[in-house]
């Protein structure tokens, strides 16, 4: 067997049981929301959910960075102790059998458990992929924490005081290069994550724990001043939404009231502006929005209905019950009264949502006041 | 060919130096023992011909290989088993030699089920269930199965009783006879060691007092007894040879240690200053003179402070 592999096995045999624990609670945690949101439509239930599922949430995430952080000291990068030392293993053997153990372990395995709770929710195949990628950013960030938290630290003590310090330290200098106060977290994290990366990487191939210290501390500051020039381009990639379209939003089948899933605006690099959902349902990805920066489900829309016997747009006064993340999952709930005199048809009807007159270009110049092409 | 070849080496801890200037060859075959007292600097010379530290100064060459250099394809010739190394204590022996085998593609099947029948190992214990000789038995087993050119063992009998203690011995004894390797091992242990090095490498405060073999050692070493029949002249105990040592006078007997032993020599030495007296010379064990030898050096440090 390759010896990288050997190495895996043995990191997987000596985590398996938590791994196996960590696996169900992500699986759990997934069918729970799922189930408990197709089912609960009361606001105050709904609350009560996002508090659940955003414990759960945190709790997966520091748990997987805290399992990559052991998985790493079980083979300590920088001591005289270590079995491996001495043993014909080298540092970039380790390195691969590391990195190679968490994505295994902590991306590949987690998304082959959730695939199937995403495609029971009738995640469309660019659903699919979207939370896939949010969600192994959001966790490969962590697990990037944890695995150079864990090369770094001599134990787990060190570890959790400074995988917080050192996640703060990663957002902020991301934070530092996107120079807003609220960074979109996936330009943070990714940004954190190959920071992170570069650390790991450095941690492992250098034998001198402190010289990695240093490498790392001075890794980021030129990271940090390597993303000056980028500033610019990243302002001209931005994209914004088309002020005044209606996006179609979702369908209402049978009698009024009616809980709708709402999702807003999605970017689409061909042109494809606004427009994110068709179907209603349950659960929606929601890639998060540039210009708002993942508060979409925020945004004050208009609510309307075409009225099937008069062809008229009715508007409909909406009541937000509650909003539901479950890492890549964001699930807003919104209780409409239909019009009593509406007749809806067996076919069910189409609702649309409309942004506030305006609002596109407010957050066009509120973010771009020198325009994208001065 | 020599197997560890130093000049020089020297590893300091900030202004404190663990090991100073140390030259040292060791061919190959055949079992040396690094000996010295706590702190003496046994475990920094380990590491440094380990490549778990780096020199401050000189260098080392192991398997002809500089020190810092040594990486994989060194390791498969080199057999180590250190009391502070850690294992991965959650495998059972079956697991950890499973774990172990695909590194070494010269690891012998064969002798890995002599050793563990030798050993008396049970391969279905967790390593963490083991008793701490046992645990040392296993480590031993798991850097000898692949038949190592140099085995490097890092005070191999520390925290063990002296039953499991006997019994690790007996179980290197053992099985120092099954292969052809090079010994070097770092320990206080003076008795156990005698029992198989050939060759002394004794270090006091990170420098080397002695390199030769036991066998010369001992032959130089003599703690001399000499009965008095009369009084001996004012200046027979002035001047004495530089190779005597914990000279003292009690009544009609007088006890030295020579440093420098021959029959011939010693006995011509003692008639010169006690004529009429009788002269005996008893063996020293490696322990006693590692014990005078160290008193020694300690005297020569207070002088040289002084």
């Amino acid at each position: 067997m390759n010896l990288t592999l050997h190495l895996v096995r043995k990191d997987w045999l000596r985590a398996r049981p938590a791994l196996v624990a960590w696996f169900a609670l992500i699986a759990g945690k997934a069918w729970c929301v799922w189930s408990l949101t197709r089912s609960t439509d009361t606001s105050s239930d709904l609350a009560a959910l996002g508090g659940f599922v955003n414990m759960l949430n945190g709790l997966e995430t520091v748990t997987g960075a805290m399992l990559a952080a052991w998985l790493a000291l079980e083979d300590r990068a920088h001591s005289t102790i270590a079995f491996w030392t001495t043993r014909p293993i080298g540092r970039i053997r380790l390195l691969r059998a590391k990195s190679l153990g968490a994505l295994l372990f902590f991306i590949a395995a987690p998304l082959l458990l959730l695939a199937p709770v995403w495609l029971a929710a009738g995640f469309s195949a660019s659903d699919f992929f979207a939370a896939a990628v949010d969600w192994a950013l959001l966790q490969g960030f962590a697990v990037a924490l944890g695995l150079l938290a864990g090369v770094l630290a001599r134990d787990l003590g060190q570890v959790f005081i400074g995988a917080p310090l050192l996640g703060l330290a990663l957002l902020g200098v991301a934070a530092w290069l996107r120079r807003e106060p609220a960074p979109a977290a996936g330009w943070s994290m990714s940004l954190g994550l190959a920071v992170a990366v570069i650390g790991i990487a450095a941690g492992y191939s250098l034998r001198r724990r402190g010289l990695a210290l240093s490498v790392i501390v001075v890794g980021f500051l030129l990271v940090a001043g390597c993303g000056l020039p980028i500033l610019p381009m990243d302002e001209m990639l931005r994209p914004w939404s088309e002020p005044t379209r209606a996006l179609q939003v979702g369908e209402s089948h049978g009698s009024a009231p009616r809980i709708v899933s709402y999702v807003g605006f999605d970017y689409d690099p061909q042109g494809h502006r606004g427009l994110l959902m068709q179907n209603t349902r349950p659960w929606i990805s929601l890639r998060r929005n540039q210009q708002t920066h993942g508060q979409t489900n925020e945004l004050p829309l208009q609510f309307t209905i075409n009225d099937p016997s008069s062809g008229k747009p009715t508007v409909l006064v909406p009541r937000r019950l509650g909003t539901v993340q479950a890492a890549s999952l964001r699930v807003s709930r919104w209780h409409l009264a239909l019009p009593e005199k509406l007749k809806v048809p067996a076919n069910g009807i189409r609702l649309f949502a409309t942004p506030p007159p305006g609002f596109a270009e407010e957050m066009y110049k509120a973010q771009f006041p020198h325009g994208l092409h001065p | 060919m020599n197997i560890i070849e130093t000049q020089g080496l020297t590893r300091r801890y900030g202004r404190q130096e663990a090991v100073h200037a140390l030259d040292l060859v060791i061919p190959a075959g055949g079992v040396t023992a690094l000996l010295g007292a706590n702190g003496a600097g046994k475990s920094t010379t380990i590491k440094l011909l380990m490549n778990l530290l780096a020199p401050t100064a000189g260098q080392a060459r192991v398997l002809g290989v500089d020190s810092r250099k040594l990486g994989p394809a060194q390791f498969r010739r080199i057999g180590y088993v250190a009391e502070s190394q850690e294992l991965p204590l959650w495998m059972t022996v079956g697991g950890f030699l499973n774990h172990c085998r695909p590194f070494y593609p010269k690891w012998d099947r064969d002798l890995e089920r002599t050793l563990l029948n030798q050993l008396d190992l049970p391969t279905d214990r967790r390593l963490n269930q083991l008793s701490r000789g046992m645990l040392m038995k296993a480590a031993l087993l798991s850097s000898l199965a692949y038949r190592p050119d140099l085995l490097v063992l890092d005070e191999p009998f520390g925290g063990l009783d002296p039953l499991v203690r006997e019994e690790f011995v007996r179980g290197i004894l053992e099985v120092s006879s099954l292969g052809d390797w090079t010994v070097l091992i770092a320990s206080h242990d003076i008795e156990e060691v005698e029992r198989f090095s050939e060759r002394i490498v004794l270090l006091d405060t990170g420098r080397k007092r002695i390199d030769e073999s036991v066998e010369a050692l001992q032959a130089r070493f003599r703690r001399i007894e000499v009965s008095l029949h009369d009084e001996p002249s004012a200046d027979a105990t002035q001047d004495l040879p530089p190779g005597w040592q914990e000279f003292s006078r009690a009544g009609q007997l007088v006890r030295f240690i020579d440093r420098a032993y021959s029959p011939a020599t010693t006995e011509a030495a003692c008639r010169a200053r006690f004529p009429s007296a009788a002269i005996a010379a008893h063996p020293m064990t490696l322990r006693e003179i590692f014990i005078t030898l160290a008193r020694a050096g300690r005297a020569e440090a207070k002088l040289a402070a002084a």
